[in-house]
């Protein structure tokens, strides 16, 4: 079973894979970009075996293997155009020089041994909640496995996943990881558990190697090491991925969005591959929650907004061509998916106006509104020793702020993304029909855990790694 | 291990590493307590184990009704997980929360429970034990 799991988790990273081929450098260290191509290939690579997955559904129907024979698809399609990017890009790439950007050694072993601790215990953390719970928490079994039961069980009435009677099961949720949980069942034969523990995994731990690598590569060594640090160290992001909630892949596809934009600015001559493939984790992001439709807006508005204040017209015009590029693909079926198959959302549904614009004029509910931030924000500390939030504030205060010049533009969308996603949230909760205290009482706290790994990686973006002030 | 850096710069970066290492091992101790290998089993396999042989009796996909005790209201949280448990269970099948489907599931927390006080029009097919039963509706 474990050697299936394995090739059926390969399948998917080597389609990944072969999309971020054309982001191979060697104008950065070649370790973190090694590590920053598999981090992404995990979500890339479920991602778009997902959209592939749902399109053969649709299209041809269920018919026994039929997700695996899409899988083998998609990989040759994605193959033979990663080997394509690789043959274009490979001659330039050798020609780049590595820069030399190590930490002191002493530094180096320190952060070096803390990370080799904190991940091992991180490591046993999630594999023994995850046998604990094998079929995750209440969402994770009620929307995403449950989805993924109907695909695997139901054949070809697969559609049935999407019954208004199913309402409590939020079947409007779009489909990534219930399709890659019935996908690697497929490949196992049998539903067993570890598919989704696996899938919950990696996504957890490339969230934590995608903050390390782009940071490592941005900045140094050692703050890539700290964000890491500060990653593993909030349990409230182990417990939720190993309870399976889709809170941490979103906070992963927001991350790679961010990061990817950041990384753009720096490494020029990987630009377009970079804002194809941040196009395509944007959009996977929306094929992951509702939430990602946010993610969705907020980065476009947020990088439009930067641009026009340098008054970049030009880059905005070819950084929105080769986003599109990587993002159309993967909303079309997005829309598809909810223009033909989904239900109406129940939030959505409840939002007439005579409803509406009282919620937002009564004062009270932005006071309960705050306090049920507050709350989230004390809850994503409850797990741990201490609030990681204090930490992270504790630490800028300590080194201080100091930008490097090349990564204002990059800094400034993540931050203005992360500014308007948090007041999408509020709106949401506004105008929300359930009790306010509940609802968010209910969801504040993990949404707060899909921004916080893109908040990490923007503030050790901003802050003066420790090796610049070494007297 | 840090010489020559400035206080502030070390107390930082001690205190990201102290607070991962300490967090890692409190999340760990935690997970540990008590050890999963020591626990039977997990609450969602039992529910699953409980509905094992009703899935062979029941049709493969569509439509069946769902009562439970009475006196759980229909959204109360009890109520409302074992309803969603069994659906979890159940899927493909989808459950509607009435007894107007032609086949009927009883699913009560007493193995011998009040069985039809949902609905006399119902009759037992079968009593699958541990409180699961299935019914359908008296030919008229």
């Amino acid at each position: 079973m474990t050697l299936t799991l394995l090739v059926a988790i390969l399948a998917s990273m080597l389609a990944g894979l072969a999309c971020t081929v054309g982001l191979w450098t060697r104008q950065a260290p070649i370790f973190p970009v090694l590590v920053l191509m598999a981090s992404l290939a995990v979500g890339l690579g479920f991602g778009l075996s997902a959209c592939a997955s749902f399109l053969s559904l649709s299209l041809f129907g269920a018919f026994p293997h039929g997700l695996i024979v899409t899988d083998v698809g998609l990989l040759l399609l994605l193959g033979i155009a990663g080997f394509w990017a690789f043959a274009r890009n490979a001659p330039r790439a050798a020609a780049d020089a590595p820069p030399a950007a190590l930490s002191p050694r002493r530094l180096r072993w320190l952060l070096c041994c803390a990370l080799a601790i904190t991940l091992v215990c991180a490591l046993l953390t999630f594999v023994l909640l995850s046998l604990r719970s094998p079929h995750g928490a209440w969402d994770a079994w009620m929307i995403w496995n449950l989805r993924a039961r109907f695909i695997m069980r139901a054949g070809s009435a697969w559609r049935d996943a999407f019954s208004g009677l199913l309402g409590a099961s939020h079947p409007d949720y779009p489909l990534l990881l219930p399709l890659s949980v019935a996908r690697l069942w497929q490949y196992l034969g049998w539903e067993s558990q570890a598919a989704p523990t696996a899938l919950a995994m990696l996504f957890t731990f490339s969230t934590v190697a995608l903050a390390w690598a782009s940071l490592a590569i941005l900045r140094t060594p050692s703050q890539a090491a700290l964000a890491a640090l500060l990653l593993l160290g909030t349990s409230a992001l182990l417990m939720h991925g190993a309870f399976q909630i889709a809170d941490v892949p979103l906070g992963y596809f927001i991350l790679a969005t961010l990061a990817g934009l950041s990384l753009k600015d720096r490494l020029p001559e990987r630009g377009t591959a970079l804002l194809v493939v941040t196009g395509m984790t944007a959009g996977l992001a929306a094929w992951t929650k509702n939430e990602g439709c946010l993610v969705l807006v907020s980065v476009v508005l947020a990088r439009a907004s930067v641009l026009w204040r340098t008054r970049s017209w030009a880059s905005w015009r070819h950084e929105l061509r080769a986003f599109v590029s990587g993002l159309a693909p993967v909303l079309l079926v997005v829309l598809y998916f909810k223009f033909a198959l989904a239900p109406p959302n129940d939030l959505l549904s409840h939002l007439g106006w005579h409803e509406t614009v009282p919620r937002l004029l009564e004062p009270v509910r932005y006071v309960e509104m705050l306090r049920g931030l507050e709350k989230a924000v004390v809850d994503l500390g409850n797990a741990a020793l201490i609030n990681p939030l204090l930490v992270l504030l504790f630490y800028l205060v300590c080194v201080g702020i100091e930008p490097d010049e090349r990564d204002r533009r990059g800094l400034a969308t993540g931050l203005v993304t992360l500014g308007l996603m948090v007041n999408g949230y509020g709106l949401v909760y506004l105008t929300t029909s359930e009790a306010l205290a509940l609802h968010m009482a209910n969801s504040a706290e993990r949404l707060l855990l899909q921004l916080w790994p893109s908040a990490v990686f923007l503030a050790f973006l901003a802050a003066c790694p420790p090796e610049r002030s070494k007297g | 291990m840090m010489a020559g850096y400035p206080v502030r710069v070390r107390i930082g970066v001690l205190s990201v590493i102290l607070f991962a290492l300490l967090s890692s091992g409190l999340a760990l101790g935690r997970a540990l307590d008590p050890p999963p290998w020591t626990i039977a089993q997990d609450e969602i396999t039992h529910y699953e184990a409980r509905f094992r042989l009703l899935r062979s009796a029941l049709p493969p996909k569509g439509v069946v009704g769902y009562f439970s005790e009475p006196d759980l209201p229909p959204r109360n949280l009890d109520w409302w997980k074992g309803f969603c448990l069994s659906e979890y269970a159940l899927a493909p099948l989808i459950l509607a929360d009435n007894t107007t489907p032609a086949l009927v599931i009883g699913n009560f927390r007493s193995a011998s429970p009040e069985r039809n006080a949902a609905d006399p029009t119902l009759v037992l097919v079968r009593d699958f034990g541990d409180g699961v039963l299935l019914f359908r509706h008296q030919p008229r």
